[in-house]
């Protein structure tokens, strides 16, 4: 039973990294309809970034983040100019292969700059358990369900309450509507893909001290958190959340319980049986399908 | 491009590349650009795998690779635990894989967009998963060593240089048969189920086989490369068969050009090369490569070979401006023209006087269309009487609802054999609804459709055309990315029957059907006065004209019964004139019914023998044009009248 709820713990923790991850996927399918194949670049770029800041830079750990937050935000920006806005008017499969264009880019900057070896970060708990009696909790698995947590209310509040929130959604659910409306598309998507970066790049901040930081740590990440997204339901934002959850625990669930080897292959079962129960997902299609 | 395909270009190209090709094995300084290159052919082949799925077929998938690990793990397992030849190998990996092409194809079909792209990647990522984790078969992690190379008897290709030809033969052979395929009846009707699935369906396109083959195509030339390339590394692991071995490949395709034929090899050599020659940038050379992908895409968004084609179609255009010229001249006398002299005589009436006729047309009808007539003027057939002829399409309650909406309702309908008959109602009365029954689109709720005396209400489109039911469509839906020939030609599918078989070997049968399919297809294009323009794309014809290419390929199905469906909408007077004309001479001269739903009454008076109208799905009134015209509750559903629900329950 304590082992029980140890296990629940650190998958609901991995769940919320994949939850985050899938959700910068989605306001990128909403708002510019693509898949981004770089997403999980973010987080290994958050995580060898906040690395860098405060551990070689010695910089304190806030200061870190926020600085992480601005560059990768900044990223997303330049990414949207390089890679999405010269080929908008092309279809999405040519989009797709240029964000995998831009994560191969990613990855090798990356090895490059850091190396091939995998790198330890601690902060801000280090690596010590907390004893709660008869069961012992990772402190890091406890920041990240409150960030995360935060980060959704977050969102929430952004999308439903500010204005330029609420531009960015008209802009995800109807692009045309939205310009005759005057909405500055071109803005609104480029400001989606700071933002999904940026969170990618959080992402990587709250990951990192639970592993160690290495180039192949976004493929590993990404690939889990598209599933995410899709067992959640195409464009959902609260389904991404579900959905991160959802393999977060199932994961963590069949490693203790099934085998460890075959672990990364039940999040494939789930999502096709997913796909074959429910082919539109948990929380199904938020945004109609252009015929 | 087209007019690269030339014969003369073809012999130059044999001449020029084959010689060339051959002795590539010696021009190459090192062993290892030789390995590489013996790589980029084999990926090429899985890319033009690839291209009859996302090129051909338009659908995004995520299982090359899986196929590609597929055939590699069966033909290493049947070479070196099962102790078979190398030929057993091959054979057993194309099988194998075109059964998972079928397996995969089939239950995807029903998925539309992005859920089938997710349906193929979580199919690729559970294959790659169980060559992994399935160890007494697969070996697991540990892959599969001491693979034989390749050999066929005496026949051995145990080095690169050696490899190379055989390599080379495949590539060759792969390339052949996409060009074969491409021409072929197969290949319009799966590009046209690309374009627009249900305008080909419409047209008799079996759309389900040709999805299908198109993923066991895919699967086919995978497993052709997967054998190829377990003899020739004579090691193969899991992960070499991963979802980025799979992107790499649409990346490859992508770059070189989707649905060309050259464009899979030249993007494939294009990408596997590349990281070599960015080697001078030392440290940084992988991440140029991932940003050269990005720039290739934005500079070249059709791929390098749409690019060249492009480019080399412009210098064409502009060194044989003159014959360009004289084409247009040719244009103009083409039957039906649409110059600006026909569009002045047309002014005026719809009925007034015209100079410009149609070779096409009969002396009588020639005299007829002169004559003047008038708004009212009687049709120019007696309506065969009720019951005289027997009937070719009969409906008898005929029911279709939507959830609560009811939008036909118990519709009995007979129209006779060599009819043309109107039926018009105020917006939104169920019109399109009463084709899309017809047609097959949709499923009736209750009662019974009969063609030429057959059921057909549980057919499905494709069927009926074969049946004689043709159509177009309101809102025009032709294959945008297929010339105005090929659009027709594509409708020719439920008419003709070559095969694969045929396609690739060339037979005589497919040879001689292919004429016949370009004779008529040209036929249909000259009977609507279009035959100067079978080499444009639809979307470079105006309006009007994309309507008679829509009804050119519903005439080339050879139906006996033709639904228009509001084909004037959008013409111009001359235009209307000139339909009326077309629609007069298809249903004499070829005996075929027509069925049209028109909103302009003058276009309705002048064809129609007889007239129904509908008004909430349901008939009112049925007649002659100016019976119909009388008809109280006609008028009453298109104008109102105060007594309205009184009259309605009349």
């Amino acid at each position: 039973m304590e082992m029980l709820l140890q296990i629940l713990v650190s998958g609901l923790a991995m769940g919320s990294i994949y939850g985050l991850v899938a959700l910068g996927f989605v306001l990128l399918v909403n708002a510019a309809d693509i898949i981004n194949f770089a997403q999980g670049e973010f987080v290994m770029l958050g995580a060898f970034l906040v690395y860098t800041f405060a551990e070689l830079w010695g910089l304190p750990f806030l200061v870190a983040v926020l600085l992480v937050v601005a560059v990768m935000a900044l990223f997303g920006l330049v990414m949207e100019r390089v890679a999405y806005r010269p080929l908008r008017n092309t279809n999405a499969v040519t989009i797709i292969i240029s964000t995998l264009g831009i994560s191969v880019f990613l990855q090798n900057v990356a090895l490059r700059s850091w190396g091939s070896v995998p790198q330890y970060f601690g902060q801000p708990f280090g690596r010590q358990m907390i004893d709660l009696g008869a069961i012992r909790l990772v402190p890091q698995h406890l920041l990240i369900l409150v960030v995360a947590a935060l980060l959704v209310l977050l969102q929430h509040w952004f999308f439903h309450k500010t204005r330029i929130g609420k531009l960015m959604r008209a802009t995800a659910q109807d692009k045309q509507t939205a310009r005759l409306l005057g909405v500055n598309i071109g803005l609104m998507t480029a400001l989606t893909f700071a933002l999904a970066s940026a969170l990618g790049g959080l992402a990587g901040v709250l990951l990192a001290p639970t592993f160690y930081i290495s180039v192949e740590m976004g493929v590993r990440v990404g690939i889990k958190a598209f599933v995410a997204s899709i067992i959640g339901g195409w464009g959902s934002i609260p389904g991404a959340m579900i959905g991160g959850l959802v393999i977060g625990l199932v994961e963590v669930l069949a490693a203790a319980y099934v085998s460890s080897l075959y672990k990364d292959v039940f999040a494939f079962v789930v999502l096709i049986l997913v796909l074959v129960v429910m082919p539109k997902g948990i929380f199904g299609e938020k945004v109609a399908q252009k015929a | 491009m087209r007019l690269l395909a030339g014969r003369s270009h073809r012999n130059l190209l044999i001449v020029a590349v084959l010689p060339a090709a051959l002795a590539l094995p010696w021009l190459f300084p090192s062993a290892y650009s030789l390995v590489l290159l013996n790589m980029a052919l084999m990926f090429s082949v899985v890319v033009l795998g690839l291209n009859f799925v996302y090129g051909f077929g338009g659908i995004f998938s995520l299982a090359q690779a899986a196929f590609w690990g597929i055939g590699a793990y069966t033909s290493a397992l049947l070479t070196t635990d099962a102790h078979m030849s190398f030929p057993v190998g091959l054979l057993g990996a194309v099988l194998v894989t075109s059964l998972f092409g079928v397996i995969l194809g089939v239950p995807t079909l029903k998925l539309r967009s992005h859920y089938l792209t997710m349906a193929t990647l979580a199919f690729g990522e559970a294959v790659r998963l169980v060559l992994m984790n399935t160890e007494r078969l697969t070996h697991g992690a540990n892959g599969i060593r001491g693979i034989p190379p390749a050999a066929f008897g005496p026949l051995v290709f145990d080095t690169p240089e050696r490899f190379y030809y055989l390599n080379l033969a495949v590539v060759l052979a792969a390339i052949l048969f996409t060009v074969r395929f491409r021409r072929s009846r197969l290949g319009r009707a799966l590009e046209a189920t690309r374009d627009d699935e249900l305008a080909a369906a419409a047209t008799g396109v079996d759309v389900t086989y040709c999805r299908v083959l198109a993923f066991v195509l895919s699967a086919f030339l995978a497993g052709v490369a997967g054998s190829l390339w377990a003899a020739f590394s004579s090691y193969i692991s899991p992960e070499t068969f991963d979802l980025f071995s799979t992107i790499r490949f649409v990346a490859m395709l992508l770059i070189g050009g989707a649905g060309t034929a050259l464009g899979p090899l030249v993007g494939t050599v294009l990408l596997t090369f590349l990281p070599e020659w960015l080697r001078f940038l030392e440290a940084y050379y992988m991440a140029i490569y991932g940003l050269s992908i990005v720039l290739m895409l934005v500079f070249a968004p059709k791929g390098v070979v749409g690019l060249v084609g492009s480019l080399v179609a412009g210098l064409l255009q502009r060194s044989v401006g003159e014959t360009g010229r004289r084409a247009d001249g040719e244009r103009e006398q083409s039957p039906l023209p649409l110059g600006e002299a026909d569009r002045r005589a047309g002014e005026g009436s719809l009925t007034g006087p015209e100079q410009a006729l149609t070779p096409t047309l009969s002396q009588r009808e020639r005299e007829e269309d002169t004559a003047p007539r008038t708004q009212d003027s009687a049709p120019s057939l007696q309506h065969p009487a009720p019951g005289a002829q027997p009937s070719l399409l009969s409906a008898s309650g005929l029911t279709i609802a939507f959830g609560g909406l009811v939008a036909v309702r118990s519709v009995d309908l007979s129209v006779a054999e060599g009819e043309i008959r109107g039926i018009i109602s105020p917006n939104g009365s169920g019109k399109t609804t009463l084709l899309n029954l017809v047609s097959g689109i949709y499923r009736p709720t209750a009662g019974h459709l009969q063609m030429a005396g057959e059921r057909v209400d549980g057919c499905s489109p494709s069927t009926r055309v074969q049946r004689g039911i043709a159509r177009t469509f309101q809102n025009i839906r032709l294959f945008p990315r297929l010339t105005v020939l090929d659009n027709v030609k594509a409708a020719k599918y439920s008419r003709t029957r070559a095969g694969l078989l045929g396609t690739f070997l060339q037979t005589g049968g497919t040879v001689e059907e292919e004429r016949r399919i370009e004779k008529q297809a040209l036929e249909a294009l000259a009977f609507v006065g279009l035959a100067g323009r079978a080499s444009d794309f639809p979307g470079d014809l105006p309006y009007g004209q994309q309507r008679l290419v829509e009804i050119a390929r519903a005439l080339a199905t050879e139906p006996r019964l033709l639904l228009l469906d509001e084909p004037a909408a959008g013409m111009s007077l001359a235009e209307k004139q000139r339909l009326v004309r077309l629609v007069r001479a298809l249903n004499r001269e070829r005996g075929i019914t027509v069925i049209v739903i028109e909103h302009d009454m003058r276009i309705i008076s002048g064809l129609c023998h007889q007239v129904t109208v509908l008004n909430f799905g349901e008939i009112i009134a049925e007649g002659t044009p100016q019976e119909v015209r009388d008809n109280p509750s006609v008028i009453e559903a298109y104008l109102g009248r105060r007594s309205r629900v009184r009259a309605r329950t009349r």
